[in-house]
């Protein structure tokens, strides 16, 4: 992330933000929108808005601008405030009546929580690795992913336009899901070599 | 790593939302039994929660962005700093030292101005909770529909264009059934309840996840006969869920927006009219689901309006969590409301010295 000097915002929009110019805080918005959100979409426990953490945060973040030092990092200003808005979700989560027979969110609890810890640069590496790795899968496993996370199909629908049974259709979005993690995981493997080397 | 498969099947059943209590029972003592496993169904969740952000993250930006500062404006009507500048403002010198004239005053007025009130509210419930206090309910549930009682009533679609008559996105209000001689849905003293029908967004490319419905309240007569009295508002409800158990926990709620001005002039352009409220309250919370039961949660928000506010406009919300698809407009139908009503109290200021022995 390269926001120290924030050279993704215009001259002086964090000074004019800071002066109430609610035109700046939107291009702040704008240019740190996709970060936080794809942090907060892969942290956010089962069950959790991400959006909403996401949109709390940029609201937080604007009562408290007055606050940010010029000069100081505005992109770890901002995961700052969105490690505790998720914190605040999952508490609200954890405090609903059937929330752990629904979510079982235990099963993802201390992993999920150890990982609010990592850079924030880690999940937008793996997001651009992740981008990557879809658009060179075939045009089938393509057409399964579209179906399943854009159009939201449900798995008998998917079934019945390809013809299978629906635990065919798990099987091969397990597949797909795992192909793009080994994916992910070189990608990860050989960024790594590349920079020690 | 060679992934066990049973592991795989549990793992793809609980990412799809389809896992048993038993078998989730069964996935926990594989992941207690091998950590590396808990990696993994860590990895492959965040790959599965990236993968539906990944799909919406292009179309949605914008329409965040916007939602966003739109949050931002409407944060800065918020009541508690409204309530903080009243706090700070200086006591007026007769309510610290009571005279016996105020004393008399604060007897006689509120009396008078329920008088007055009395003789042109005709439609209203009255009740005295105290000699020198007044309170009215409304009830909300006039539909206005010559056809109820024969059909369903749909809720206008879009913002109200009137005072009195609700409108928003899809709902409508529906009557007690008899299915095979038996009350389907027994209604509360036979009134129609309000149904959440479907999620909408207030204006195109904005989140889609909530059923809003409205109306706009006229305040000048209610504020008016109040005589300068200390006035209330409360806006109340209850709110049931009869969704499947799969189904997310929708978010129901009540809010009160205050408004100067006058309604007529007031341009049907919702939600961009938010930050020109005068003051705003909001009382939000999940509910609980039954397919049996109607299962009946009361929710209600209680405000004093702005001295100047001529109207206030209600709102009735049923939300879904966002998702991985925010901006798509989801069926609710099993989302009812019913026992609305608006109470308007009327009482003195209460005098300082009272506040001082308790």
């Amino acid at each position: 992330m390269s926001d120290s000097p924030h050279s993704d915002l215009s001259p002086g929009c964090i000074s004019r933000a800071q002066n109430g110019d609610m035109a700046a805080y939107e291009e702040i918005v704008r240019v740190y929108q996709g970060r936080i959100r794809s942090w907060v979409v892969s942290h956010c426990p089962p069950g959790g808005d991400a959006d909403e953490v996401s949109q709390k945060t940029f609201i937080a973040a604007h009562s408290r601008l007055s606050d940010f030092k010029e000069g100081s990092n505005l992109g770890a200003w901002l995961f700052t405030i969105a490690r505790f808005q998720l914190k605040t979700e999952t508490t609200r989560l954890r405090r609903l009546a059937d929330y752990h027979s629904r979510f079982a969110p235990d099963l993802l609890d201390r992993e999920l929580d150890r990982r609010t810890e990592l850079p924030p640069e880690f999940t937008n590496t793996r997001l651009g690795h992740l981008t990557s790795c879809l658009s060179a899968m075939t045009e089938s496993a393509q057409r399964f992913i579209n179906w399943r996370y854009s159009e939201d199909l449900p798995l008998e629908e998917m079934a019945q336009r390809t013809g299978r049974s629906v635990a065919a259709v798990k099987k091969q979005l397990w597949q797909i899901r795992q192909k793009l993690k080994e994916c992910v995981d070189l990608k990860m493997t050989t960024a790594a070599h590349g920079e020690a080397l | 790593m060679n992934i066990p498969e049973r592991f795989s099947e549990l793992w793809n059943d609980y990412l799809e939302g389809e896992i048993s209590p038993d078998a989730l029972t069964e996935l926990r003592s594989l992941l207690a039994s091998d950590p590396s496993l808990e990696k993994l169904a860590a990895d492959l969740y965040q790959l599965h929660r990236s993968l539906g952000y990944v799909a919406s993250a292009e179309v949605s930006a914008e329409a965040f962005v916007a939602d966003t500062i739109k949050r931002i404006a409407l944060s800065k009507t918020e009541f508690v700093p409204r309530v903080m500048e009243r706090i700070n403002e200086p006591t007026l010198p007769e309510m610290r030292h009571p005279s016996t004239w105020s004393w008399f005053n604060s007897m006689i007025r509120p009396l008078a101005a329920g008088l007055v009130i009395g003789g042109l509210s005709v439609s209203m419930l009255w009740a005295y909770t105290a000699p020198v206090a007044v309170t009215r309910v409304l009830s909300l549930l006039d539909v206005g529909g010559s056809d109820f009682g024969t059909k369903n009533v749909t809720v206008n679609r879009g913002f109200p264009t009137q005072v009195g008559v609700w409108g928003g996105d899809p709902a409508d209000f529906i009557e007690p059934r008899l299915v095979n001689g038996v009350v389907d849905m027994p209604a509360l003293q036979n009134k129609p309840w309000l149904r959440f029908i479907r999620t909408a967004a207030d204006q195109p490319g904005l989140r889609a996840n909530s059923c809003d419905v409205f109306q706009i309240i006229d305040l000048r007569h209610i504020l008016a006969t109040a005589n300068g009295l200390e006035t209330t508002i409360e806006f109340s409800a209850r709110f049931a869920d009869r969704s499947a158990a799969e189904t997310p926990h929708a978010k129901v709620g009540c809010q009160i927006y205050f408004f100067r001005g006058t309604p007529d002039t007031f341009t049907q352009d919702w939600p961009n009219q938010v930050p020109e409220a005068a003051s705003f309250t909001a009382n939000h919370t999940t509910i609980a689901r039954s397919t049996k039961d109607f299962v009946w949660t009361p929710v209600s928000v209680k405000a004093t309006p702005p001295p100047d506010a001529q109207f206030a406009v209600l709102q009735l919300s049923s939300k879904l969590p966002g998702g991985d698809h925010p901006f798509e407009e989801k069926p609710l139908g099993n989302h009812f409301v019913d026992s609305l009503s608006l109470t308007i109290k009327t009482q003195p200021s209460l005098p300082i010295q009272l506040a001082k022995k308790l």
